[in-house]
């Protein structure tokens, strides 16, 4: 007779068990996820810190170059515009397109400079082109970083079980920061 | 009861395979070690094999002393090629992998120079980005490196370029480094006058000072060398054995973030 109630306390125990373990394994693979979100979302502004830090630069640069090519002034609107770009954009995608048009104008404006012997030699243009060079290459170092974070998301959010408890709790899959070929010959600004 | 069987069965599986799959996550995830660089022996590594063991030993010495005074952990490293990486991406990651700097802090700074490809990198940590910008490093790199290692004097300009960090460092610490000169020498011919006898002067009194004390900062009464030897002491070359300075603990785990100059020859 005591046998049966015992029986089932164990059954319902353990079913109860299962449960608790289940949740908990859920929440675990659920904070994994946001863990790896917040490192993601660290790496990016670092990524916005240095497209910032560029935006900074620019009328300097401008400046100094205008102060010996004053009517190359196709470049300098260029230049203008993808800035004002770079600053009225919001999203990550946004940034991404403004950060690459600014690259293509900088790249441009390099090419006028080679025209300038007088400019290349002067002290203020060097020094500002180290800063851009050096700004470049910190870009390019947040972006693989922040790349490397995003395959890790990616990754993750992909493989089984992991993805179930992923669309459980609507986790998406991240964009990487993607360079055009041509872009990424810009950082090397050498003379 | 068979009934409840099952769902345990299919919990210990989906457990089972979410175990398997982390530990393949974790082999997947693991950043991909495709650079092979070389063994860190102290402060200066020379893997290029540029500098005599004294001259190392010296500039060795330098970094310790600074190391003391502001807590920056300087490396200059010479290497046998780039593997094909650039020398950008090649310093960021050796800078990472070692672990220049003090955790936490990033105060760390690298001097790379890989001679075969004729490229070079000063490459600062993020916590002495402040310290150090991107035009000073440049200012350093047209003044002091670049000018000897495109006459070809690749060890002059090593040396100097070492000189001429360390106390760009020390005077953004406001601390002066005993030995290191208020300027790094621009004229290497000027010396070159200078008797034997006060050469051999200069190496008793190492050799004195080096039997006196293998411990910390020793190598650094040797520095007068080299000034006095303008850099073709090729012959001291016999007095090896004490290369990587005396107080070297390690680097600390810290990392940069693509700051400095890059340059090349």
């Amino acid at each position: 007779m005591s046998e049966g109630p015992k029986k089932s306390t164990i059954i319902l125990a353990s079913i109860l068990g299962i449960v608790v373990a289940l949740g908990l394994w859920v929440f675990s693979i659920r904070n994994n996820f946001v863990t790896m979100e917040e490192s993601l979302n660290a790496s990016w502004s670092q990524v916005e810190n240095q497209m910032q830090r560029r935006y900074d630069l620019i009328p300097n640069l401008v400046n100094t170059v205008k102060g010996y090519a004053k009517h190359e002034s196709g470049i300098f609107e260029a230049i203008a515009e993808a800035r004002a770009r770079m600053g009225g954009a919001k999203t990550p995608g946004e940034k991404i397109a403004a950060s690459q048009g600014m690259e293509s104008a900088l790249s441009r404006l390099m090419v006028v400079v080679e025209n300038y012997p007088n400019l290349k030699a002067d002290q203020q243009f060097s020094r500002l082109m180290d800063e851009l060079a050096g700004t470049e290459n910190r870009l390019s170092v947040e972006r693989r970083k922040y790349n490397e974070s995003v395959q890790l998301f990616n990754t993750t959010l992909r493989r089984v079980p992991q993805n179930m408890v992923a669309s459980l709790f609507h986790f998406q899959k991240k964009d990487y920061f993607k360079v055009e070929e041509k872009a990424k010959e810009n950082p090397q600004v050498q003379f | 009861m068979p009934s409840n069987r099952v769902p345990l069965r299919t919990i210990l599986s989906v457990i089972t395979r979410s175990i398997i799959a982390g530990i393949f996550l974790v082999f997947l995830c693991s950043p991909a070690v495709s650079l092979t660089f070389p063994t860190a022996t102290g402060y200066v590594t020379d893997a290029a094999h540029l500098l005599t063991p004294e001259q190392a030993a010296q500039l060795s010495a330098i970094s310790e002393e600074l190391e003391q005074k502001t807590g920056v952990q300087f490396a200059t490293v010479t290497i046998s090629n780039l593997e094909d990486e650039s020398v950008e991406e090649y310093a960021n990651k050796l800078f990472s992998a070692w672990g220049i700097g003090k955790k936490g802090k990033d105060t760390g700074l690298l001097f790379l120079v890989a001679p075969q490809e004729k490229k070079m990198r000063i490459e600062v940590g993020y916590g002495l980005e402040g310290q150090l910008t991107d035009g000073q490093t440049g200012v350093i790199r047209d003044t002091d490196i670049l000018p000897y290692f495109k006459r070809g004097q690749i060890r002059e300009g090593l040396i100097n370029g070492h000189l001429a960090l360390a106390s760009q460092v020390a005077s953004a610490f406001q601390v002066t480094l005993s030995g290191l000169p208020q300027r790094p020498h621009r004229h290497p011919a000027r010396n070159q006058g200078l008797s034997a006898l006060i050469k051999v002067g200069f190496i008793l009194i190492f050799f004195i000072f080096i039997a006196g004390s293998r411990g910390g900062g020793g190598g650094l009464w040797a520095l007068p060398f080299l000034f006095l030897g303008g850099g073709r002491d090729d012959r001291y070359d016999g007095f090896g054995g004490f290369g990587g300075g005396g107080g070297f603990g390690g680097f600390g785990g810290g990392s940069s973030g693509g700051g400095g100059s890059s340059g090349s020859w």
